[in-house]
């Protein structure tokens, strides 16, 4: 980015594409996976969480706010030098790349789990990362508004999950706390750390934004969003299967919206299972847009779609794999770890450096 | 496949399972219209019966799953699994329990020759709006099956009446029993009728109340709204004259359970709050007068006190706890739940019941209509 970019991303947008990168395969099986150590407090839990993701996405913006008008594929070279600069661009870009082919993986695996058996998920997953693409190619004002859209498409299905809470069993969900010992809390708090992942990418879109003024307020809106809803779906997870027999639900959430008929659609998991692709696209492109602005960081001769071109290309090849669901899951569990660690450590470490940076009256950017 | 039933036989493959299939049904005779299995487990009986037939089945139209009492009593966790492995299944399919045998309750053919899944959905659906039975479906079931403190209770069915002529020693075999082949033999009935409410303890069906006791039962457990409980009273000329029997309809029914451990024993409190109506009510006394109304309530909540702890030992006798009453126990007393134990436990709980009763409608304004004044 030679020059500022033209600011064209509404607050509106911005709380959309944010919400719309957390919200991804995770919210499929969050419920389970943080109820398996958390027990009844899975819910208390995943709020808690969300809140403190929250202030850490205030963190984000404060850092995005140092530099009005550069993203992350550029301000890491202005505060770590150079060759660190890259080294650190090129961790980032390979987790963007990991992330993006493991949402699509993951995706793939579950619509084949669930509905559509005799397709490989490798069809899926190249849907998946070509939707990808597109999204990518129509830069950050035309992707922000696509998430717009994928936003207002998605969430009216997540409120058919306040018929199984209205069915559910409130005993289910108590005691509030005191179910499991500190130890299994916190270990329940690192796995729905992970359904937070992904905020980071407002530092890409930082730069278009309008009204930066106002930007703090919507980024941990958006974050707090994605804490109500999953602390919602928890919670109805909870009460409407109880604990017992949420530990060996796969997909529980996909499961609640199994149980609901309505006149005018029988399977509403299913549907939820296709419009929520919109959504898995807005998650993958988010990562694949990551990985080609820091590849076009190393060296601002690369052309933007060429870049993005190729690397959806090399995951396209990647993707040609029939990856059992499970062995994702594993994969992602551990990826997880690594995700949450990197970018936490990097973000407080670079506001460290900005500080320091503006201390000292640093300025000008690199050319 | 809108109806699947499963029955336990003694000799291997103990399986004998039953499947209702539009597709098998349409036009056919009588004797095909039903198709039975034997095997191991369902998933045997589903992949043959896919084979057989050469066509794709799915449990995605699934209405309702019936098991025969002894598959009942065997346990049918193996069942579920089969049934749960589908990730199309319609988990909101209702699940009962028949006295003899499912293969027999599905080969019933209802009047105006309705097909018998959609009977048994209609049946249902009618049991749950005016909650006659506990029409549970196979996702509470499921849970409630899974979760120590708590246990799925079903409605209870059973196959009647018959249009065959033929002497019953001329019949041949109980609706086909299962072991005969399947060909169909034997009494064909007409109608299927809820007779009361299955117990189960986690996986298996422990025991069975009659539907007096299991509507007793509901009023214990808050299920009861809008149904009609006849009950008999001691003969009282004022009260009852005629006949002394009183049809009362439940209005509402709202309980409120208290918990206690007392000498390691568990001791439940139930208040239920009721608000009634008399439907045949014939006394002599005017009941709008307060002396009046107060004295027949207190014998009509007497009535209903008597009937909800009798339906309440009969059912914590089995060691089975539809109402939850184990989950009462575990949140209130931690230290003393152990899920393990809690059937043996339950089975040496003590109650004790207060009924409160409100009249709403007494069924008429002021005493009976008698024309003493034309009396020849």
């Amino acid at each position: 980015m030679n020059k500022a970019p033209k600011p064209s991303v509404t607050s509106f947008q911005y709380l959309t594409v944010i919400s719309g990168v957390l919200f991804a395969n995770g919210i499929m099986s969050l419920p389970r996976v943080v109820a398996s150590d958390a027990g009844r407090s899975a819910w208390l839990v995943v709020l808690a969480v969300g809140l403190v993701m929250s202030g850490i996405t205030l963190l984000a913006d404060k850092l995005a706010s140092e530099f009005p008008s550069q993203d992350a594929a550029e301000w890491p070279k202005l505060l770590l030098g150079p060759i660190l600069g890259r080294v650190w661009m090129s961790v980032y870009g390979l987790r963007a790349i990991a992330l993006c082919l493991l949402t699509a993986q993951l995706y793939a695996g579950n619509l084949s789990l669930r509905l559509l058996h005799e397709t490989p998920t490798y069809v899926f997953a190249i849907i998946i990362l070509t939707l990808s693409l597109m999204a990518v190619l129509a830069r950050i004002p035309g992707f922000t508004r696509y998430s717009e859209a994928a936003f207002f498409l998605s969430m009216p299905l997540i409120l058919f999950v306040v018929i199984p809470f209205t069915k559910g069993n409130s005993v289910h969900l108590l005691p509030l706390i005191g179910d499991k010992p500190a130890e299994d809390l916190f270990k329940g708090a690192l796995a729905a750390s992970y359904s937070y992942s992904g905020f980071d990418f407002l530092w890409f879109v930082y730069p278009y934004l309008q009204h930066k003024a106002s930007s703090k307020l919507w980024a941990s809106g958006a974050v707090l969003l994605a804490t109500g809803v999953y602390t919602f779906v928890t919670a109805t997870a909870v009460m409407f299967f109880g604990i017992e027999k949420l530990n060996i639900i796969f997909l529980p959430t996909l499961s609640i919206l199994s149980g609901i008929e309505v006149v005018f659609f029988e399977r509403i998991d299913s549907l939820m299972m296709f419009v929520w692709l919109s959504t898995i696209v807005t998650t993958a492109a988010s990562q694949l847009y990551t990985a080609t602005r820091l590849t076009q960081g190393m060296s601002s001769r690369l052309s933007f779609a060429k870049t993005a071109a190729l690397l959806s290309g090399l995951l396209l090849i990647m993707a040609i794999n029939d990856i059992p669901i499970r062995q994702a899951v594993a994969f992602s569990d551990m990826f997880g770890v690594f995700d949450l660690s990197f970018i936490i450590s990097s973000l407080l470490l670079f506001l460290f450096l900005a500080s320091l940076r503006k201390g000292k009256g640093g300025t000008s950017p690199e050319k | 496949m809108v109806a699947v039933g499963v029955d336990y036989l003694p000799e291997s493959p103990h399986y004998l399972v039953t499947f209702v299939a539009p597709i098998a049904d349409e036009d056919r005779s009588q004797s095909s219209r039903v198709q039975s299995f034997r095997s191991t487990s369902l998933a045997e009986a589903f992949a043959i019966a896919s084979h057989a037939d050469a066509h794709v089945y799915s449990y995605g139209k699934l209405l309702v799953v019936v098991f025969g009492e002894e598959a009942a009593r065997q346990g049918v966790s193996a069942v579920m699994n089969d049934l749960f492995k589908h990730t199309d299944l319609r988990v909101e399919s209702y699940v009962a329990v028949t006295l003899g045998t499912a293969r027999k309750l599905l080969t019933t053919i209802p009047a105006e020759g309705q097909q018998v899944g959609l009977f048994m959905k209609d049946m249902l659906d009618r049991a749950k709006m005016q909650q006659d039975s506990p029409p549970t479906t196979l996702e509470i079931f499921s849970s409630r099956m899974m979760t120590p403190g708590m246990d799925a209770s079903t409605t209870l069915l059973t196959p009647i009446g018959s249009t065959d002529p033929r002497p019953p020693e001329e019949r041949g075999a109980d609706g086909g029993g299962g072991d005969r082949g399947g060909t169909g033999q034997g009494t064909t009935a007409e109608d299927i009728q809820i007779v009361g409410m299955a117990s189960w303890q986690g996986d298996r069906l422990v025991g069975t109340t009659t539907l007096s006791q299991q509507q007793y039962f509901s009023l214990a457990q808050g299920t009861s709204h809008d149904f009609l409980v006849q009950i008999l009273l001691k003969p009282d000329p004022r009260f009852v004259p005629e006949t002394s029997r009183i049809i009362i309809a439940i209005e509402r029914a709202k309980p409120s359970w208290e918990t206690q451990i007392i000498a390691g024993v568990p001791h439940f409190s139930l208040k239920v709050d009721t608000l009634v109506s008399l439907v045949n009510y014939q006394g002599r006394v005017d009941l709008t007068k307060d002396e009046n109304s107060e004295e027949f309530m207190h014998i009509l909540s007497e009535s209903l006190k008597q009937g909800i702890t009798d339906a309440l030992l009969t059912v914590s006798s089995f060691g089975s706890d539809p109402i939850g009453l184990g989950q009462f126990v575990r949140v209130q007393y931690p230290t003393f739940w152990n899920p393990k134990m809690w059937t043996e436990v339950l089975k040496t709980a003590t109650f004790s019941i207060e009924v409160k009763l409100g009249i709403k409608r007494i069924g008429i304004h002021i005493t009976r209509f008698e024309p003493k004044e034309k009396m020849p």
